[in-house]
């Protein structure tokens, strides 16, 4: 495998009443390492893997044309739907999740099984296990044979009731660790937290109820009898993609305290921003059970009464998500718009209200200098106020012998049928060698998004109904050019006017989003710095190869079939038919076409799709030149057990 | 005789749809596809939805409780609408669904009938105030 791994310092991050316990707490860790979730980077060990970036050229791919569910539109065939379409990948497997919409995926080695936990929208739908309408929460499948996923568990949501709050609820974000790979304070902590598993997740999505959500944490140890053990912020508002080390227990929990949370010792009320509603609450939940308050945190000018002076808006734009790794945090701020990501030195925000001389209220209501303090750079985006950040995740490497760190940044697409004025949201690749002056790499002028890392909207790989636009002045994109941008046009599908001349073979005329969502945040040695893989929506999975990432190419996709036929024949007991919701966009335009939301892997080179249409799950391997890339042949890759050992080379301690 | 009472059902629901948008083509398209086949009891009701006026409690009084909903806000869930969907078997016992979705303000802005093949076809539609995330 061409990534090897820099072992860091989990602990030396930590405040001191943890850092003094180090010495134990590593001897309890080795102790039980043997149980321990067995993936070692990020997040759930403190290696990261160090990618190998090259200078070769290699050919660029035209994607090949999605299959259609009418090769000829014609009276008799008009579903403008693609079918299932595989560009060096195959489907191993697929569960329907009864139909409700999903958002993050996350699949977890747990002893010797591997389980599914898939992070579900609001919503209700019928649990095929007992026949019940529930509230939308948490499916868990065992995902051990791929080819046969087993349904195990659906953790309700809550409120838990689909007659007051039909559309209430829903959990989108998850993350689960071994208690054998949390530290603890001690060795009781460790002799209980041993041989468990444990489950976080965001609880809530308000709905018009302002101060209902939370997060959750959960026993799982036996995933088929998930147990509640504790909720952490308690009214909460506007919760969303948290990150949880599972090697340190520091957890970055994304939400906002509104006047509900007052009374909350952990409340920290007068945080503000422009667009999503969210900043981050920093805990530390070794013992998940107990979580420890340790600071809130943001853009600079987020703070209560802060001031802005940085990013496109007053006041900033809230964060979406955080990924730490190493001495690290990046931070993606805005989601679909006005995006800035962040750098931060993740030791001093977790220490710079503990350190002498912190104000009073640093944990809760910092000063301009103390939020300034940890951070190291940050940048916007191309086409600036009309790109947003989603994710930002790091990718360390060396290039000619000398370190050359990246990070991907994507947008989020957020109307449907590619809404007229709206830039196509992408991907775009930096690089952080210097932190304090990142320069944006892979540019593509004649793309809307200035990337190489796009899709056209096109069935035939070109651009359809494009115009001139652009965002913001702005000079922090790291490149000339921030502003300019191609958006789409008020002609872009059959629907709209005027009449004919239209192509309708296209990701816009699918009813729902077409764009990029999210990209795979966990660090999967064969992948990392290899791979690029995101969900694009009505485009399905997308995988680019960035290898040279000056020239990155886009290497294989996945789009799975809308499930017309229902739950029953290929999910399990059929709670109904019809499992593909349907979405509608120019001019009324509803169908019900597939909507790949979020993508993650396994250690097993595994990669799983969540679907915002209530497709399910569908777990894909590479093929081809795609899997060629990774490092191994064209083979089954879960027939693959990498041992992890074989990358921890040792390193900087990053 | 069918079709025409259904074109007034129809018609009622655009005429409260004021300077909005709707699928007369594909209510069309719809009737053409079935053979002017006598329309079903379920979506004879969903006809009766006063786009852009109807509530919840409307919708439902009409359908009954939703087989199953939707409301796919990612952080920001007062921006977006749910969705309810309702399932039912036509005369010669294929599923079918009605989709009914609701604008942010909690006002029904489109209602779909989706086959179990083939194309959607749109009862009745609000233009959405949309939204962006």
């Amino acid at each position: 495998m061409g990534a090897h791994s820099r072992p860091c310092q989990p602990f030396r991050s930590l405040p001191i009443r943890w850092a003094i316990t180090t010495t134990a707490v590593v001897a309890l860790v080795s102790l039980f390492r043997a149980n321990a979730v067995a993936q070692d980077y990020p997040p759930y060990g403190p290696n990261v893997p160090t990618a190998h970036f090259d200078h070769a050229h290699r050919a660029h791919l035209i994607p090949p044309r999605p299959n259609l569910k009418c090769p000829v539109l014609s009276p008799s065939c008009d579903d403008v739907r693609t079918a299932q379409s595989e560009w060096n990948t195959a489907l191993l497997g697929y569960d329907s999740l009864d139909g409700r919409s999903t958002y993050q995926p996350l699949v977890v080695r747990q002893g010797d099984r591997y389980i599914a936990y898939m992070a579900h929208h609001a919503g209700c739908a019928i649990n095929r296990l007992n026949g019940q309408t529930e509230v939308n929460g948490t499916s868990i499948i065992d995902v051990t044979d791929p080819r046969h996923p087993i349904y195990l568990h659906h953790i309700v949501g809550f409120p838990a009731d689909c007659n007051g709050s039909l559309d209430a609820a829903g959990n989108q974000m998850v993350h689960v660790c071994g208690g054998d790979s949390l530290p603890s304070n001690s060795r009781a902590e460790a002799i209980r937290k041993h041989g468990r598993y444990y489950m976080l997740r965001s609880n809530g999505n308000s709905s018009g109820q302002p101060g209902t959500e939370s997060h959750q944490v959960f026993d799982v140890t036996d995933p088929s009898n998930p147990v509640l053990l504790t909720t952490i912020a308690a009214n909460e508002t506007n919760t969303h993609k948290n990150w949880w080390e599972c090697y340190s227990g520091i957890a970055l929990l994304v939400g906002n305290d509104g006047t509900a949370s007052a009374g909350r010792p952990d409340s920290a009320q007068g945080w503000q921003q422009s667009g999503s509603n969210q900043h981050v609450k920093i805990y530390n939940l070794h013992d998940p059970a107990n979580p420890e308050y340790i600071r809130d945190f943001g853009m600079v000018g987020q703070q209560p009464g802060g001031v802005t002076v940085e990013g496109l808006v007053t006041p900033p734009t809230g964060i979406h998500g955080p990924i730490s790794a190493g001495n690290r945090i990046y931070a993606a701020y805005g989601v679909g718009a006005n995006g800035v990501v962040q750098i931060l030195d993740r030791s001093k925000v977790l220490n710079g209200c503990t350190k002498p001389g912190a104000s009073a209220n640093c944990a809760k209501s910092p000063t301009q200098a103390e939020m300034l303090a940890p951070q190291l750079g940050w940048f916007t985006l191309p086409g600036t106020s009309l790109q947003g950040g989603h994710t930002a995740f790091p990718i360390f490497g060396e290039e000619d012998g000398k370190p050359r760190n990246l990070v991907l940044v994507t947008s989020e697409e957020g109307g449907n049928e590619c809404t007229a004025g709206s830039a196509p949201h992408a991907i775009w690749l930096y690089d952080v060698t210097n932190e304090a002056n990142p320069k944006y790499i892979a540019e593509d002028p004649n793309d809307p998004a200035r990337t190489k890392m796009d899709v056209p909207d096109g069935f035939d790989n070109t651009w359809v109904g494009i115009v001139p636009g652009s965002g913001v002045a702005d000079t922090h994109c790291g490149t000339t050019n921030c502003a300019q941008s191609g958006v789409y046009g008020p002609s872009v599908t059959p629907q709209d006017p005027p009449a004919g001349n239209k192509n309708p073979n296209s990701f816009c005329n699918q009813g729902a989003r077409f764009g990029v969502h999210s990209s795979i945040e966990l660090f999967y040695p064969p992948y990392y710095g290899k791979l690029a893989i995101a969900a694009w929506f009505t485009g399905g999975l997308r995988v680019f190869d960035i290898r040279n990432p000056d020239d990155p190419r886009p290497i294989a996709y996945f789009i799975p079939d809308p499930n017309d036929t229902g739950c029953g024949a290929q999910g399990g007991p059929s709670p109904g038919p019809g499992c593909t919701f349907g979405n509608t966009g120019r001019d009324g335009h509803t169908v019900n076409a597939i909507h790949t939301n979020n993508v993650e892997v396994d250690d097993r080179g595994l990669i799983y799709i969540a679907d915002r249409a209530g497709t399910g799950m569908h777990i894909i391997k590479l093929t081809g030149e795609a899997a060629d890339v990774a490092g191994g042949d064209d083979h089954d890759q879960d027939d693959h057990d990498h041992d992890h050992d074989d990358h921890d080379h040792g390193g900087d301690g990053r | 005789m069918i079709a025409v009472s259904l074109f007034g059902l129809a018609a009622v629901s655009v005429a409260q749809d004021t300077a909005q948008n709707t699928d007369a083509d594909g209510l069309v398209t719809w009737l053409c596809a079935t053979g002017a086949v006598a329309p079903d009891q379920p979506t004879r009701q969903a006809l009766k939805i006063e786009v852009g006026r109807a509530t919840r409690e409307d919708v439902a009084g009409l359908l009954g409780k939703p087989w199953r909903t939707s409301n796919d806000a990612d952080c920001e869930a007062t921006q977006y609408g749910a969705v309810w969907e309702y399932l039912f078997n036509d005369a010669s016992g294929t599923p079918f669904r009605l989709h009914v979705a609701f604008d942010n303000d909690g006002k029904v802005s489109l209602v779909a009938r989706i086959p179990q093949h083939g194309r959607s076809v749109v009862l009745a539609y609000a233009a959405d105030k949309g939204h962006q995330h």
